[in-house]
Protein backbone atom coordinates (compact mmCIF):
# COMPACT_ATOMS: atom_id res chain seq x y z
CA UNK A 1 0.00 0.00 0.00
CA UNK A 2 2.93 2.49 0.85
CA UNK A 3 3.73 2.53 -3.05
CA UNK A 4 0.14 3.83 -3.59
CA UNK A 5 0.63 6.14 -0.53
CA UNK A 6 3.97 7.46 -2.07
CA UNK A 7 2.82 7.75 -5.82
CA UNK A 8 -0.39 9.82 -4.57
CA UNK A 9 1.72 11.90 -2.33
CA UNK A 10 3.78 12.54 -5.66
CA UNK A 11 0.35 13.47 -7.43
CA UNK A 12 -0.43 15.31 -5.05
CA UNK A 13 2.84 17.79 -4.73
CA UNK A 14 3.29 18.34 -8.85
CA UNK A 15 2.63 21.11 -10.25
CA UNK A 16 -0.38 20.57 -12.31
CA UNK A 17 -1.95 19.13 -8.57
CA UNK A 18 -0.93 21.99 -6.96
CA UNK A 19 -1.93 24.25 -9.16
CA UNK A 20 -5.61 22.40 -9.67
CA UNK A 21 -5.76 22.58 -6.18
CA UNK A 22 -5.23 26.18 -5.37
CA UNK A 23 -6.94 27.58 -8.14
CA UNK A 24 -10.25 29.46 -7.55
CA UNK A 25 -12.12 28.46 -10.56
CA UNK A 26 -10.69 25.55 -11.95
CA UNK A 27 -11.18 23.00 -9.19
CA UNK A 28 -14.86 24.01 -8.15
CA UNK A 29 -15.69 23.99 -12.81
CA UNK A 30 -14.30 20.70 -12.48
CA UNK A 31 -15.84 19.56 -9.71
CA UNK A 32 -19.28 20.95 -11.35
CA UNK A 33 -18.56 18.99 -14.50
CA UNK A 34 -17.97 15.94 -12.61
CA UNK A 35 -21.29 16.21 -11.49
CA UNK A 36 -22.79 16.98 -14.78
CA UNK A 37 -21.24 14.00 -16.60
CA UNK A 38 -21.89 11.69 -13.94
CA UNK A 39 -25.70 13.27 -14.22
CA UNK A 40 -25.66 12.58 -17.98
CA UNK A 41 -23.98 8.64 -17.92
CA UNK A 42 -25.64 7.66 -14.78
CA UNK A 43 -28.75 8.98 -15.81
CA UNK A 44 -29.12 7.46 -18.70
CA UNK A 45 -27.69 4.14 -17.15
CA UNK A 46 -30.56 4.45 -14.27
CA UNK A 47 -33.24 4.51 -17.69
CA UNK A 48 -31.67 1.92 -19.83
CA UNK A 49 -31.54 -0.17 -16.28
CA UNK A 50 -35.17 -0.08 -15.80
CA UNK A 51 -36.15 -0.55 -19.78
CA UNK A 52 -34.53 -3.90 -18.56
CA UNK A 53 -36.27 -4.47 -15.49
CA UNK A 54 -39.41 -4.21 -17.46
CA UNK A 55 -40.67 -1.28 -15.47
CA UNK A 56 -39.98 1.68 -17.87
CA UNK A 57 -40.95 2.53 -21.49
CA UNK A 58 -41.98 -1.37 -22.13
CA UNK A 59 -43.14 -0.94 -25.70
CA UNK A 60 -39.57 0.27 -26.56
CA UNK A 61 -37.57 -2.05 -28.33
CA UNK A 62 -34.44 -3.17 -25.98
CA UNK A 63 -31.87 -2.37 -28.90
CA UNK A 64 -32.79 0.54 -29.37
CA UNK A 65 -32.58 1.67 -25.85
CA UNK A 66 -28.90 0.03 -25.97
CA UNK A 67 -27.61 1.31 -29.56
CA UNK A 68 -28.87 4.92 -29.43
CA UNK A 69 -28.08 5.95 -26.15
CA UNK A 70 -24.65 4.40 -25.97
CA UNK A 71 -23.05 7.48 -27.69
CA UNK A 72 -24.15 9.63 -25.13
CA UNK A 73 -23.38 7.39 -21.92
CA UNK A 74 -20.21 6.77 -23.35
CA UNK A 75 -19.66 10.87 -23.66
CA UNK A 76 -20.82 11.48 -20.59
CA UNK A 77 -18.75 8.75 -18.60
CA UNK A 78 -15.15 10.11 -20.78
CA UNK A 79 -16.47 13.46 -19.26
CA UNK A 80 -17.01 12.28 -15.85
CA UNK A 81 -13.65 9.93 -15.98
CA UNK A 82 -11.64 12.60 -17.04
CA UNK A 83 -12.49 15.56 -14.48
CA UNK A 84 -12.53 12.92 -11.86
CA UNK A 85 -9.00 11.90 -12.95
CA UNK A 86 -7.84 15.58 -12.81
CA UNK A 87 -9.68 16.09 -8.89
CA UNK A 88 -7.71 13.23 -7.75
CA UNK A 89 -4.58 14.73 -9.24
CA UNK A 90 -5.55 17.42 -7.06
CA UNK A 91 -6.35 15.53 -4.09
CA UNK A 92 -4.60 12.12 -4.78
CA UNK A 93 -2.90 12.53 -0.81
CA UNK A 94 -5.72 12.98 0.63
CA UNK A 95 -7.82 10.49 -1.17
CA UNK A 96 -5.53 7.27 -1.28
CA UNK A 97 -6.50 6.56 2.36
CA UNK A 98 -9.89 8.11 2.34
CA UNK A 99 -12.70 4.48 2.95
CA UNK A 100 -15.56 6.60 0.99
CA UNK A 101 -13.27 7.54 -2.07
CA UNK A 102 -12.05 3.66 -1.94
CA UNK A 103 -15.21 1.92 -1.65
CA UNK A 104 -16.38 4.35 -4.74
CA UNK A 105 -13.49 2.70 -7.05
CA UNK A 106 -14.20 -0.42 -6.03
CA UNK A 107 -17.50 0.06 -7.06
CA UNK A 108 -16.95 2.17 -10.27
CA UNK A 109 -14.83 -0.62 -11.73
CA UNK A 110 -17.88 -3.47 -10.63
CA UNK A 111 -19.77 -1.38 -12.05
CA UNK A 112 -18.16 -1.21 -15.28
CA UNK A 113 -17.90 -5.47 -15.10
CA UNK A 114 -20.91 -5.63 -15.21
CA UNK A 115 -21.62 -3.69 -18.24
CA UNK A 116 -18.81 -5.57 -19.52
CA UNK A 117 -20.21 -8.74 -18.95
CA UNK A 118 -23.63 -7.53 -20.05
CA UNK A 119 -22.71 -6.52 -23.39
CA UNK A 120 -20.40 -9.21 -24.24
CA UNK A 121 -22.55 -11.92 -22.65
CA UNK A 122 -25.96 -10.31 -23.66
CA UNK A 123 -26.11 -6.61 -25.62
CA UNK A 124 -24.39 -8.14 -28.96
CA UNK A 125 -27.02 -10.48 -29.59
CA UNK A 126 -29.73 -8.66 -28.10
CA UNK A 127 -31.93 -8.85 -31.19
CA UNK A 128 -32.25 -12.56 -29.92
CA UNK A 129 -34.16 -11.44 -26.89
CA UNK A 130 -34.58 -7.75 -26.97
CA UNK A 131 -38.64 -7.83 -28.24
CA UNK A 132 -39.75 -10.57 -25.44
CA UNK A 133 -42.54 -9.50 -23.55
CA UNK A 134 -40.61 -11.14 -20.43
CA UNK A 135 -37.08 -10.85 -20.06
CA UNK A 136 -34.25 -13.40 -19.33
CA UNK A 137 -33.56 -13.64 -15.54
CA UNK A 138 -30.06 -12.86 -15.91
CA UNK A 139 -30.56 -9.62 -17.99
CA UNK A 140 -33.11 -8.15 -15.09
CA UNK A 141 -29.77 -9.37 -13.18
CA UNK A 142 -27.68 -6.86 -14.86
CA UNK A 143 -30.51 -4.27 -14.63
CA UNK A 144 -30.84 -4.69 -10.82
CA UNK A 145 -26.99 -5.08 -10.74
CA UNK A 146 -25.86 -1.90 -12.14
CA UNK A 147 -28.73 -0.02 -10.49
CA UNK A 148 -27.60 -0.88 -7.10
CA UNK A 149 -24.04 -0.69 -8.16
CA UNK A 150 -24.38 3.06 -9.52
CA UNK A 151 -26.55 4.00 -6.57
CA UNK A 152 -23.34 2.67 -4.13
CA UNK A 153 -20.73 4.67 -6.54
CA UNK A 154 -22.81 7.94 -5.52
CA UNK A 155 -23.28 7.76 -1.91
CA UNK A 156 -19.58 6.79 -1.84
CA UNK A 157 -18.57 9.85 -3.61
CA UNK A 158 -20.84 12.14 -1.41
CA UNK A 159 -19.35 10.66 1.42
CA UNK A 160 -15.83 11.51 0.78
CA UNK A 161 -15.89 15.21 1.61
CA UNK A 162 -16.75 13.96 4.95
CA UNK A 163 -14.12 11.66 5.30
CA UNK A 164 -11.20 12.65 4.57
CA UNK A 165 -8.09 12.52 7.06
CA UNK A 166 -5.87 15.17 7.82
CA UNK A 167 -3.86 16.28 5.11
CA UNK A 168 -0.21 15.06 5.14
CA UNK B 1 -40.74 40.95 9.85
CA UNK B 2 -38.16 41.42 7.58
CA UNK B 3 -36.37 38.86 5.54
CA UNK B 4 -33.64 37.80 8.28
CA UNK B 5 -36.01 37.75 10.88
CA UNK B 6 -37.78 35.53 8.52
CA UNK B 7 -34.61 33.29 7.66
CA UNK B 8 -34.10 33.58 11.68
CA UNK B 9 -37.46 31.66 12.22
CA UNK B 10 -36.71 29.21 9.77
CA UNK B 11 -33.88 27.77 10.56
CA UNK B 12 -35.15 28.19 14.48
CA UNK B 13 -37.82 25.66 14.07
CA UNK B 14 -37.38 22.22 15.40
CA UNK B 15 -36.67 21.34 12.08
CA UNK B 16 -34.47 23.54 11.10
CA UNK B 17 -32.60 23.02 14.45
CA UNK B 18 -32.62 19.32 13.96
CA UNK B 19 -31.27 19.25 10.83
CA UNK B 20 -28.10 21.34 11.83
CA UNK B 21 -27.66 20.02 15.16
CA UNK B 22 -27.67 16.45 13.50
CA UNK B 23 -24.46 14.09 12.66
CA UNK B 24 -22.37 15.80 9.51
CA UNK B 25 -23.38 12.24 7.92
CA UNK B 26 -27.15 13.22 8.05
CA UNK B 27 -26.33 16.11 5.85
CA UNK B 28 -24.15 14.00 3.21
CA UNK B 29 -27.14 11.84 3.15
CA UNK B 30 -29.40 14.53 2.22
CA UNK B 31 -27.07 15.61 -0.63
CA UNK B 32 -27.18 11.75 -2.16
CA UNK B 33 -31.15 12.51 -2.02
CA UNK B 34 -30.14 15.45 -3.61
CA UNK B 35 -27.83 14.53 -6.32
CA UNK B 36 -30.18 10.88 -7.20
CA UNK B 37 -32.46 13.69 -7.76
CA UNK B 38 -31.04 15.86 -9.87
CA UNK B 39 -29.85 12.93 -12.08
CA UNK B 40 -33.15 11.83 -12.43
CA UNK B 41 -34.67 15.32 -13.63
CA UNK B 42 -31.84 16.20 -15.88
CA UNK B 43 -31.43 12.60 -17.51
CA UNK B 44 -35.27 12.96 -18.44
CA UNK B 45 -34.59 16.65 -19.93
CA UNK B 46 -31.76 15.08 -21.49
CA UNK B 47 -33.52 12.11 -23.59
CA UNK B 48 -36.65 14.34 -24.38
CA UNK B 49 -33.64 16.86 -25.92
CA UNK B 50 -31.61 14.38 -27.73
CA UNK B 51 -35.26 12.76 -29.02
CA UNK B 52 -36.45 16.26 -29.92
CA UNK B 53 -33.25 16.55 -32.09
CA UNK B 54 -33.54 12.83 -33.53
CA UNK B 55 -30.75 11.80 -31.78
CA UNK B 56 -31.88 9.41 -29.49
CA UNK B 57 -35.20 6.69 -29.31
CA UNK B 58 -36.27 8.24 -33.01
CA UNK B 59 -38.95 5.59 -33.15
CA UNK B 60 -41.26 6.60 -30.58
CA UNK B 61 -42.92 9.99 -30.59
CA UNK B 62 -42.31 12.71 -28.52
CA UNK B 63 -45.77 12.62 -26.58
CA UNK B 64 -44.80 8.96 -25.92
CA UNK B 65 -41.62 9.53 -24.22
CA UNK B 66 -43.01 12.55 -22.48
CA UNK B 67 -45.90 10.68 -21.18
CA UNK B 68 -43.45 7.51 -20.12
CA UNK B 69 -41.11 9.95 -18.51
CA UNK B 70 -42.71 12.36 -16.71
CA UNK B 71 -43.50 10.47 -13.56
CA UNK B 72 -38.96 9.89 -13.34
CA UNK B 73 -38.73 13.84 -13.91
CA UNK B 74 -41.43 14.38 -11.29
CA UNK B 75 -39.95 12.18 -8.99
CA UNK B 76 -36.45 13.51 -9.20
CA UNK B 77 -38.14 16.79 -8.97
CA UNK B 78 -39.46 15.88 -5.37
CA UNK B 79 -36.02 14.48 -4.30
CA UNK B 80 -34.47 17.75 -5.28
CA UNK B 81 -36.96 19.62 -3.74
CA UNK B 82 -37.54 18.13 -0.39
CA UNK B 83 -33.89 17.55 0.10
CA UNK B 84 -32.99 20.57 -0.98
CA UNK B 85 -35.63 22.63 1.27
CA UNK B 86 -34.31 20.30 4.49
CA UNK B 87 -30.72 21.70 4.06
CA UNK B 88 -32.02 25.38 3.69
CA UNK B 89 -34.36 25.14 6.77
CA UNK B 90 -30.98 23.98 8.49
CA UNK B 91 -29.03 27.01 7.51
CA UNK B 92 -31.14 29.10 5.97
CA UNK B 93 -29.42 32.74 7.16
CA UNK B 94 -25.99 31.41 5.57
CA UNK B 95 -27.83 30.06 2.64
CA UNK B 96 -29.99 32.95 1.61
CA UNK B 97 -26.68 35.68 1.72
CA UNK B 98 -24.50 32.94 -0.80
CA UNK B 99 -24.35 34.55 -3.74
CA UNK B 100 -24.36 31.22 -5.64
CA UNK B 101 -27.38 30.20 -3.78
CA UNK B 102 -28.84 33.04 -5.50
CA UNK B 103 -27.92 32.44 -8.65
CA UNK B 104 -29.09 28.69 -8.33
CA UNK B 105 -32.46 29.69 -7.37
CA UNK B 106 -33.11 32.45 -9.99
CA UNK B 107 -31.83 29.61 -12.49
CA UNK B 108 -33.55 26.67 -10.46
CA UNK B 109 -37.31 28.88 -10.93
CA UNK B 110 -36.74 29.93 -14.54
CA UNK B 111 -35.61 26.18 -15.59
CA UNK B 112 -38.87 25.20 -13.37
CA UNK B 113 -40.98 27.48 -15.30
CA UNK B 114 -40.34 26.25 -18.46
CA UNK B 115 -39.74 22.87 -17.59
CA UNK B 116 -43.55 22.93 -16.98
CA UNK B 117 -44.65 24.90 -19.45
CA UNK B 118 -42.93 22.36 -22.52
CA UNK B 119 -44.36 19.47 -20.24
CA UNK B 120 -48.24 20.90 -19.76
CA UNK B 121 -48.06 23.11 -23.41
CA UNK B 122 -45.12 22.64 -25.44
CA UNK B 123 -44.26 18.98 -25.99
CA UNK B 124 -47.32 17.52 -27.33
CA UNK B 125 -48.83 20.91 -29.10
CA UNK B 126 -49.74 20.59 -32.15
CA UNK B 127 -49.81 24.35 -33.14
CA UNK B 128 -46.62 25.89 -31.67
CA UNK B 129 -43.66 25.24 -34.29
CA UNK B 130 -41.28 22.49 -33.87
CA UNK B 131 -38.28 25.08 -34.27
CA UNK B 132 -39.75 27.12 -31.10
CA UNK B 133 -39.57 23.57 -29.35
CA UNK B 134 -36.31 22.54 -29.74
CA UNK B 135 -35.09 25.93 -29.08
CA UNK B 136 -36.79 25.68 -25.53
CA UNK B 137 -36.04 22.42 -24.86
CA UNK B 138 -32.04 23.22 -25.31
CA UNK B 139 -32.44 26.36 -23.43
CA UNK B 140 -34.05 24.23 -20.64
CA UNK B 141 -31.47 21.66 -20.55
CA UNK B 142 -28.67 24.37 -20.31
CA UNK B 143 -30.55 26.16 -17.50
CA UNK B 144 -30.75 22.53 -15.93
CA UNK B 145 -27.07 22.18 -15.94
CA UNK B 146 -26.86 25.79 -15.50
CA UNK B 147 -29.01 25.16 -11.84
CA UNK B 148 -26.08 21.98 -11.42
CA UNK B 149 -22.82 24.11 -11.39
CA UNK B 150 -24.63 26.97 -9.76
CA UNK B 151 -25.45 24.39 -6.65
CA UNK B 152 -21.80 22.59 -6.95
CA UNK B 153 -20.50 26.23 -6.53
CA UNK B 154 -22.65 27.23 -3.07
CA UNK B 155 -19.54 25.17 -1.22
CA UNK B 156 -16.88 27.19 -2.41
CA UNK B 157 -17.95 30.78 -2.01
Amino acid sequence: MSIFIELAQLLYDSETGVSIRESQYLYPLIEGSHLLGLAVSSGLIVLTDLRLLGVFLKHVPVADMLHQLRIWVVLGFIGTFVSGGLLFWAEAATMIDNPAFLIKILFVLLGCCNALWFELKWGRRVHEWGEQEVLPAAVKFAGWASLSLWTIVIIGSRFIPYLVQAPV
Amino acid sequence: MTTNQLLHWFQDTSLGLFVRKSDHLVGAAIQVFHIVGLILLLTVVLVLTLRLFGFGLRRQSVLELTQATAPIFWLGYGLTVSSGLLMFIGNAVIYFANPAFQYKMNLFALASLIQIILFTKGFNSQTIPQAIIKVAALFSFSLWLAVGLAGRAIGFV
